[in-house]
């Protein structure tokens, strides 16, 4: 699907007034992605679940994936050089395809362990046959002009870094070291909201891939900002009684306050409670999220989940 | 005879890779498959609240 100017422009502008973008930088967004080619993106899997490329599938809200990703270079779009689970070639083919040395936003998705463990795979880049994610994302992310780790595993590990950890697994920013962390935005979340991964990406092209505002967990400040509490809808309402396990997701009890069966919001900041999830369509806000339905938030975008997270739910 | 190996396979969920082996017909003699990802679910879950499980185990498959 190619989009047509008109369409292009009327994405930049909601885009632009979700993120805070200037008209000076609308005009940049403008310019970078009409460039031949665009920016180009590498999109490396490590031990993912694949549920961050699915919600980047589900984007609506300031483009498609379609729109945004997929359309032939010359169209207005991002260089999207290499997604296991989205492009269409394979085998070494497409791996040998991908140059590791040319500039580009490295993207991971999932947490890296050791490379000689043999646990995570994922082709034959450089040379050697079946080279694991460790060496793949040290060889791009030495060239790359920016490296965002998608998802609470290639942030700071995740789940598969979950106590024991039995694959010694971590996050993009704890396997490069701190040479790299200038270098690294961290968008968090179990998975993360698509307009979360689309806006940073935006914003990056908008402005020459300056970075936005980051946190000190190095995620932007536009998206994980607030705790979840600040605007939650049931905030300061009588707590829900845990004496039962029907308590969670009680329809009866949509009004009350989930602290007591085991929300996390009180220490998890990102945009949920506003921004919701499962936008409808262009422009449009999510339809609910996780406290909205009855289910106590889990703190998923906090680099302590899920080991300090957990038990995800109290009941007494 | 011939042997074909497609790593990664893209298009699908996961790391996966696949070994071929065929006769002078091309037909295919042989088939291995390999899962090239571990995370060690089984051992996540061990010793932890059992209510946990719900939260931790339905992030093995995002798709």
């Amino acid at each position: 699907m190619i989009i047509s100017r008109r369409q292009f422009l009327k994405y930049c502008t909601v885009a632009a007034g979700a993120i805070g973008l200037t008209a000076t930088d609308l005009m940049k967004l403008k310019d970078a992605l009409a460039l031949e080619g665009g920016v180009k993106v590498t999109w490396i899997s490590g031990q993912n679940c694949t549920g961050c490329t699915v919600s980047l599938a589900n984007s609506v809200y300031y483009a498609t994936i379609q729109d945004l990703l997929l359309n032939p270079p010359a169209a207005t779009s991002l260089d999207l050089n290499y997604h296991q689970t989205l492009m269409g070639g394979m085998s070494n083919e497409a791996t040998q395809a991908t140059d590791v040395n040319t500039p580009t936003v490295l993207v991971v998705e999932g947490a890296i362990p050791p490379a000689a463990s043999g646990f995570c795979e994922v082709g034959t880049f450089t040379g050697a046959a079946g080279e694991s994610v460790a060496e793949v994302v040290s060889a791009i992310a030495a060239n790359a002009s920016a490296i965002l780790a998608v998802g609470t595993c290639a942030a700071y590990g995740g789940i598969p870094a979950g106590n024991p950890n039995p694959t010694g697994t971590k996050g993009v920013q704890a396997f490069l070291g701190s040479s790299f962390r200038k270098k690294i935005i961290n968008i968090p979340g179990c998975p993360p909201n698509p307009n979360w991964i689309v806006g940073t990406i935006a914003y990056l092209i908008a402005n020459g891939l300056a970075f936005p505002q980051l946190d000190s967990l190095r995620r932007p400040r536009t998206y994980y900002g607030e705790r979840i509490c600040n605007s939650c809808e049931r905030f300061g309402k009588v707590f829900i009684n845990n004496n039962t396990p029907d308590d969670i997701g009680d329809p009866t009890q949509v009004t009350s306050c989930l602290k007591k069966v085991g929300c996390k919001g009180s220490r998890t900041k990102s945009d949920c409670s506003m921004r919701k999830w499962h936008a409808p369509g262009f422009g449009q806000l999510g339809v609910n999220w996780c406290v909205g339905s009855g289910a106590p938030c889990q703190g998923c975008t906090q680099n302590f989940f899920p080991d300090r997270m957990s038990p995800f739910h109290y009941i007494r | 005879m011939a042997t074909v190996t497609l790593d990664p396979i893209s298009r699908i969920e996961g790391h996966l890779a696949v070994e071929l082996t065929t006769d002078s017909g091309n037909i295919v003699t042989d088939a291995k498959s390999q899962g090239k990802m571990f995370r060690g679910f089984e051992l996540i879950l061990q010793n932890r609240n059992p209510r946990d499980a719900v939260i931790l185990t339905q992030r093995i498959c995002g798709v």
